[in-house]
Protein backbone atom coordinates (compact mmCIF):
# COMPACT_ATOMS: atom_id res chain seq x y z
CA UNK A 1 0.00 0.00 0.00
CA UNK A 2 1.41 3.56 -1.11
CA UNK A 3 -1.82 5.61 -0.09
CA UNK A 4 0.28 8.28 1.34
CA UNK A 5 2.67 8.70 -1.24
CA UNK A 6 1.07 11.24 -2.85
CA UNK A 7 -0.14 13.17 0.42
CA UNK A 8 1.33 15.22 3.20
CA UNK A 9 2.62 12.88 6.15
CA UNK A 10 -0.57 11.00 7.38
CA UNK A 11 -1.77 12.20 10.90
CA UNK A 12 -4.15 10.21 13.37
CA UNK A 13 -7.69 9.37 12.10
CA UNK A 14 -9.33 12.25 14.49
CA UNK A 15 -7.69 15.46 16.21
CA UNK A 16 -10.08 16.49 19.24
CA UNK A 17 -9.92 20.13 19.93
CA UNK A 18 -8.41 20.30 23.63
CA UNK A 19 -9.59 23.65 24.16
CA UNK A 20 -12.84 22.79 24.05
CA UNK A 21 -13.12 19.44 25.33
CA UNK A 22 -11.53 20.97 28.24
CA UNK A 23 -13.68 24.28 28.45
CA UNK A 24 -16.01 24.91 30.81
CA UNK A 25 -19.05 25.26 27.54
CA UNK A 26 -22.24 23.98 29.39
CA UNK A 27 -22.62 22.63 25.73
CA UNK A 28 -19.66 20.65 25.56
CA UNK A 29 -20.45 17.70 25.84
CA UNK A 30 -24.08 17.90 24.35
CA UNK A 31 -22.71 15.59 21.84
CA UNK A 32 -19.49 14.13 21.65
CA UNK A 33 -18.68 13.57 18.11
CA UNK A 34 -18.77 17.53 17.45
CA UNK A 35 -15.96 17.94 19.47
CA UNK A 36 -13.79 16.27 16.88
CA UNK A 37 -12.49 19.43 14.51
CA UNK A 38 -11.21 17.23 11.60
CA UNK A 39 -11.45 13.53 10.80
CA UNK A 40 -9.13 11.54 7.98
CA UNK A 41 -10.33 8.78 6.65
CA UNK A 42 -9.88 6.32 3.06
CA UNK A 43 -11.57 7.96 0.30
CA UNK A 44 -14.39 4.77 0.31
CA UNK A 45 -18.02 4.34 0.93
CA UNK A 46 -17.42 3.40 3.60
CA UNK A 47 -16.06 6.40 5.29
CA UNK A 48 -19.39 8.34 3.99
CA UNK A 49 -21.55 7.37 7.18
CA UNK A 50 -18.88 8.58 10.05
CA UNK A 51 -18.10 11.87 7.59
CA UNK A 52 -21.89 12.32 7.86
CA UNK A 53 -22.25 11.70 11.17
CA UNK A 54 -19.60 14.04 12.28
CA UNK A 55 -20.99 17.21 9.88
CA UNK A 56 -24.30 16.94 11.02
CA UNK A 57 -23.13 16.87 15.02
CA UNK A 58 -21.17 20.39 13.79
CA UNK A 59 -24.66 21.33 12.36
CA UNK A 60 -26.26 20.72 15.82
CA UNK A 61 -23.95 22.08 17.28
CA UNK A 62 -23.75 25.15 15.39
CA UNK A 63 -27.52 25.69 15.70
CA UNK A 64 -27.85 25.46 11.62
CA UNK A 65 -31.30 26.16 10.56
CA UNK A 66 -33.49 22.93 9.85
CA UNK A 67 -33.90 23.48 6.48
CA UNK A 68 -30.06 23.77 5.59
CA UNK A 69 -29.21 20.64 7.61
CA UNK A 70 -30.46 18.50 4.78
CA UNK A 71 -28.51 20.72 2.36
CA UNK A 72 -25.75 19.95 4.06
CA UNK A 73 -25.95 16.63 4.32
CA UNK A 74 -26.91 16.10 0.35
CA UNK A 75 -23.84 18.74 -0.63
CA UNK A 76 -21.83 16.62 1.75
CA UNK A 77 -22.59 13.39 -0.12
CA UNK A 78 -22.25 14.89 -3.26
CA UNK A 79 -19.02 16.03 -3.12
CA UNK A 80 -17.50 12.82 -0.88
CA UNK A 81 -18.58 10.37 -3.66
CA UNK A 82 -17.23 12.78 -6.37
CA UNK A 83 -14.04 12.57 -4.47
CA UNK A 84 -14.29 8.82 -3.72
CA UNK A 85 -14.68 8.25 -7.57
CA UNK A 86 -12.80 10.83 -9.33
CA UNK A 87 -9.89 11.79 -6.64
CA UNK A 88 -7.71 8.84 -6.84
CA UNK A 89 -7.63 6.91 -10.03
CA UNK A 90 -6.70 3.23 -9.51
CA UNK A 91 -5.21 3.92 -6.48
CA UNK A 92 -6.80 4.72 -2.80
CA UNK A 93 -6.15 8.13 -1.13
CA UNK A 94 -7.69 9.58 1.61
CA UNK A 95 -10.48 12.46 2.73
CA UNK A 96 -10.56 15.10 5.48
CA UNK A 97 -13.38 16.96 6.92
CA UNK A 98 -12.32 19.78 8.81
CA UNK A 99 -14.46 22.26 10.52
CA UNK A 100 -14.06 25.77 10.34
CA UNK A 101 -14.11 27.84 13.19
CA UNK A 102 -17.23 29.88 14.24
CA UNK A 103 -16.16 33.88 13.52
CA UNK A 104 -18.51 34.46 16.97
CA UNK A 105 -16.55 31.69 18.66
CA UNK A 106 -17.97 28.77 21.10
CA UNK A 107 -21.72 26.83 20.71
CA UNK A 108 -24.61 28.79 19.31
CA UNK A 109 -27.17 29.89 21.50
CA UNK A 110 -29.59 26.67 22.64
CA UNK A 111 -32.71 26.60 20.95
CA UNK A 112 -31.75 29.58 18.18
CA UNK A 113 -31.40 27.77 14.74
CA UNK A 114 -30.02 30.64 12.90
CA UNK A 115 -26.33 29.88 13.33
CA UNK A 116 -23.44 29.29 10.45
CA UNK A 117 -21.38 26.24 9.06
CA UNK A 118 -18.33 26.45 7.34
CA UNK A 119 -16.51 22.95 6.82
CA UNK A 120 -13.62 21.85 4.74
CA UNK A 121 -13.24 19.23 2.19
CA UNK A 122 -9.23 18.01 1.26
CA UNK A 123 -8.15 15.14 -0.88
CA UNK A 124 -4.54 15.15 -2.49
CA UNK A 125 -5.96 13.89 -5.61
CA UNK A 126 -5.98 14.90 -8.95
CA UNK A 127 -6.83 18.67 -9.19
CA UNK A 128 -10.30 19.56 -9.79
CA UNK A 129 -12.29 22.12 -9.07
CA UNK A 130 -15.98 21.33 -8.53
CA UNK A 131 -17.01 25.27 -8.85
CA UNK A 132 -15.17 26.32 -11.94
CA UNK A 133 -17.12 27.54 -14.51
CA UNK A 134 -18.10 24.93 -17.02
CA UNK A 135 -17.33 25.44 -20.06
CA UNK A 136 -20.44 27.35 -21.97
CA UNK A 137 -21.12 24.21 -24.05
CA UNK A 138 -21.19 21.94 -21.26
CA UNK A 139 -22.80 24.33 -19.33
CA UNK A 140 -25.79 24.28 -22.15
CA UNK A 141 -25.50 20.48 -22.41
CA UNK A 142 -26.31 20.64 -18.56
CA UNK A 143 -29.35 22.80 -18.82
CA UNK A 144 -30.33 20.89 -22.19
CA UNK A 145 -30.30 17.41 -19.83
CA UNK A 146 -32.65 19.06 -17.45
CA UNK A 147 -34.96 19.67 -19.53
CA UNK A 148 -34.38 16.38 -21.67
CA UNK A 149 -37.16 13.67 -21.99
CA UNK A 150 -36.79 10.64 -20.55
CA UNK A 151 -35.14 8.50 -23.72
CA UNK A 152 -32.86 11.51 -24.33
CA UNK A 153 -31.67 11.97 -20.62
CA UNK A 154 -28.14 11.21 -19.31
CA UNK A 155 -27.43 10.35 -15.58
CA UNK A 156 -24.43 12.22 -13.96
CA UNK A 157 -23.43 15.90 -13.86
CA UNK A 158 -26.25 16.51 -11.64
CA UNK A 159 -23.48 16.14 -8.28
CA UNK A 160 -22.10 19.60 -8.82
CA UNK A 161 -25.39 20.89 -10.69
CA UNK A 162 -26.69 20.03 -6.68
CA UNK A 163 -23.43 22.12 -5.23
CA UNK A 164 -23.70 25.03 -7.45
CA UNK A 165 -27.70 25.21 -6.86
CA UNK A 166 -27.54 24.22 -3.31
CA UNK A 167 -24.42 25.37 -1.36
CA UNK A 168 -24.14 28.90 -2.83
CA UNK A 169 -21.27 30.13 -0.09
CA UNK A 170 -18.62 27.72 -1.53
CA UNK A 171 -15.03 28.48 -2.87
CA UNK A 172 -12.40 26.24 -3.88
CA UNK A 173 -8.47 26.54 -3.65
CA UNK A 174 -5.73 24.27 -4.83
CA UNK A 175 -3.18 24.61 -2.28
CA UNK A 176 -0.04 22.44 -2.82
CA UNK A 177 -1.19 19.26 -3.50
CA UNK A 178 -4.17 19.37 -2.04
CA UNK A 179 -7.91 19.97 -3.31
CA UNK A 180 -9.80 22.33 -0.21
CA UNK A 181 -13.17 22.80 -0.80
CA UNK A 182 -14.76 25.17 1.62
CA UNK A 183 -18.54 24.99 1.83
CA UNK A 184 -20.83 27.61 4.35
CA UNK A 185 -24.61 27.07 5.32
CA UNK A 186 -26.01 29.70 6.91
CA UNK A 187 -26.30 33.64 7.39
CA UNK B 1 -34.12 3.36 2.85
CA UNK B 2 -37.35 0.79 2.79
CA UNK B 3 -39.76 -0.35 0.11
CA UNK B 4 -43.53 -2.04 1.36
CA UNK B 5 -45.57 -2.53 -1.98
CA UNK B 6 -49.19 -3.43 -2.91
CA UNK B 7 -51.44 -3.23 -5.73
CA UNK B 8 -53.81 -0.93 -6.02
CA UNK B 9 -55.96 -1.21 -9.20
CA UNK B 10 -53.92 -0.98 -12.27
CA UNK B 11 -50.86 0.72 -10.25
CA UNK B 12 -48.39 -1.01 -8.30
CA UNK B 13 -48.02 1.30 -4.99
CA UNK B 14 -44.64 1.51 -3.63
CA UNK B 15 -44.35 3.33 -0.22
CA UNK B 16 -40.93 4.17 0.23
CA UNK B 17 -39.16 5.58 3.58
CA UNK B 18 -36.10 6.97 4.87
CA UNK B 19 -33.31 7.80 2.74
CA UNK B 20 -32.15 7.15 -0.84
CA UNK B 21 -28.18 7.65 -0.79
CA UNK B 22 -25.50 6.49 -2.31
CA UNK B 23 -25.65 3.27 -0.20
CA UNK B 24 -28.93 2.77 -0.25
CA UNK B 25 -30.71 4.28 -3.65
CA UNK B 26 -30.13 0.76 -5.92
CA UNK B 27 -32.65 -0.79 -4.18
CA UNK B 28 -35.12 1.28 -5.69
CA UNK B 29 -34.12 0.27 -8.76
CA UNK B 30 -33.93 -3.16 -8.00
CA UNK B 31 -37.51 -3.03 -6.19
CA UNK B 32 -38.92 -1.52 -9.57
CA UNK B 33 -36.96 -3.90 -11.71
CA UNK B 34 -38.55 -7.36 -9.28
CA UNK B 35 -42.30 -5.48 -9.99
CA UNK B 36 -41.68 -5.48 -13.94
CA UNK B 37 -40.68 -9.26 -13.75
CA UNK B 38 -44.34 -9.99 -11.92
CA UNK B 39 -45.70 -8.49 -14.38
CA UNK B 40 -46.44 -4.73 -13.30
CA UNK B 41 -45.86 -1.96 -15.60
CA UNK B 42 -47.60 0.74 -14.52
CA UNK B 43 -46.07 1.81 -10.59
CA UNK B 44 -46.19 4.88 -7.94
CA UNK B 45 -43.66 5.78 -5.84
CA UNK B 46 -45.42 7.23 -2.62
CA UNK B 47 -42.49 9.26 -1.48
CA UNK B 48 -44.47 10.55 1.86
CA UNK B 49 -42.15 8.57 3.97
CA UNK B 50 -38.82 9.53 2.25
CA UNK B 51 -36.45 11.59 4.43
CA UNK B 52 -33.92 12.54 2.02
CA UNK B 53 -32.64 11.90 -1.39
CA UNK B 54 -29.15 12.53 -3.55
CA UNK B 55 -28.04 12.07 -7.03
CA UNK B 56 -27.45 8.38 -6.25
CA UNK B 57 -31.20 8.53 -5.50
CA UNK B 58 -32.26 10.15 -8.80
CA UNK B 59 -29.87 7.77 -11.21
CA UNK B 60 -32.03 4.80 -9.62
CA UNK B 61 -35.39 6.36 -10.72
CA UNK B 62 -34.13 7.31 -13.91
CA UNK B 63 -32.80 3.48 -14.81
CA UNK B 64 -36.50 2.33 -12.87
CA UNK B 65 -38.34 5.20 -15.30
CA UNK B 66 -36.28 4.22 -18.69
CA UNK B 67 -36.90 0.73 -18.07
CA UNK B 68 -40.71 0.71 -17.04
CA UNK B 69 -41.30 3.16 -19.94
CA UNK B 70 -39.54 0.53 -22.66
CA UNK B 71 -42.16 -2.45 -21.17
CA UNK B 72 -44.95 0.12 -22.12
CA UNK B 73 -45.04 1.25 -18.27
CA UNK B 74 -44.74 4.33 -16.45
CA UNK B 75 -43.51 5.34 -13.15
CA UNK B 76 -45.19 8.11 -11.30
CA UNK B 77 -44.21 9.62 -7.44
CA UNK B 78 -46.26 11.81 -5.11
CA UNK B 79 -46.10 12.83 -1.51
CA UNK B 80 -42.85 14.90 -2.10
CA UNK B 81 -41.96 17.20 0.86
CA UNK B 82 -38.71 19.22 1.74
CA UNK B 83 -35.20 18.31 0.61
CA UNK B 84 -36.98 15.66 -1.70
CA UNK B 85 -39.28 17.98 -3.30
CA UNK B 86 -36.35 20.35 -3.67
CA UNK B 87 -34.13 18.13 -5.26
CA UNK B 88 -37.14 16.78 -7.95
CA UNK B 89 -37.17 20.58 -8.68
CA UNK B 90 -33.95 21.98 -9.15
CA UNK B 91 -32.61 18.10 -10.96
CA UNK B 92 -35.80 19.00 -13.40
CA UNK B 93 -37.41 15.50 -12.33
CA UNK B 94 -40.22 17.54 -11.40
CA UNK B 95 -40.83 18.17 -14.94
CA UNK B 96 -39.55 14.72 -16.59
CA UNK B 97 -41.57 12.41 -14.41
CA UNK B 98 -45.67 12.63 -13.32
CA UNK B 99 -45.47 14.14 -10.17
CA UNK B 100 -48.63 14.54 -7.96
CA UNK B 101 -49.36 15.93 -4.46
CA UNK B 102 -50.91 12.89 -3.60
CA UNK B 103 -51.14 9.46 -4.24
CA UNK B 104 -55.20 9.99 -4.63
CA UNK B 105 -54.21 11.86 -7.88
CA UNK B 106 -51.16 9.65 -9.13
CA UNK B 107 -53.90 6.64 -8.74
CA UNK B 108 -56.55 8.64 -10.45
CA UNK B 109 -54.68 9.25 -13.87
CA UNK B 110 -55.26 6.55 -16.52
Amino acid sequence: MDEHAIGPPTRPDADTDEGASAGASPNANADAGASVLRLRLPAHQESLPPLRALALAWAEQAGLADDLVPRLDLVLEEMLMNVFHHAYPGELGDVELALIPNKQGGPHQQGDRTGQLSLSLTDWGVPFDPLAPPDPGLEAGLEANLDAGLDERAPGGMGLFLLRTLAPGSSYSRLGQANVLTLTFGA
Amino acid sequence: MECTGSKQGAFYVLEITGRMDALTSQGFEAECLARLAAGDTRIVADLSGLEYISSAGLRSILAAAKKLKAAGGDLAFCGLSGIVAEVFTVSGFAKLLPVYDTRGEALARS
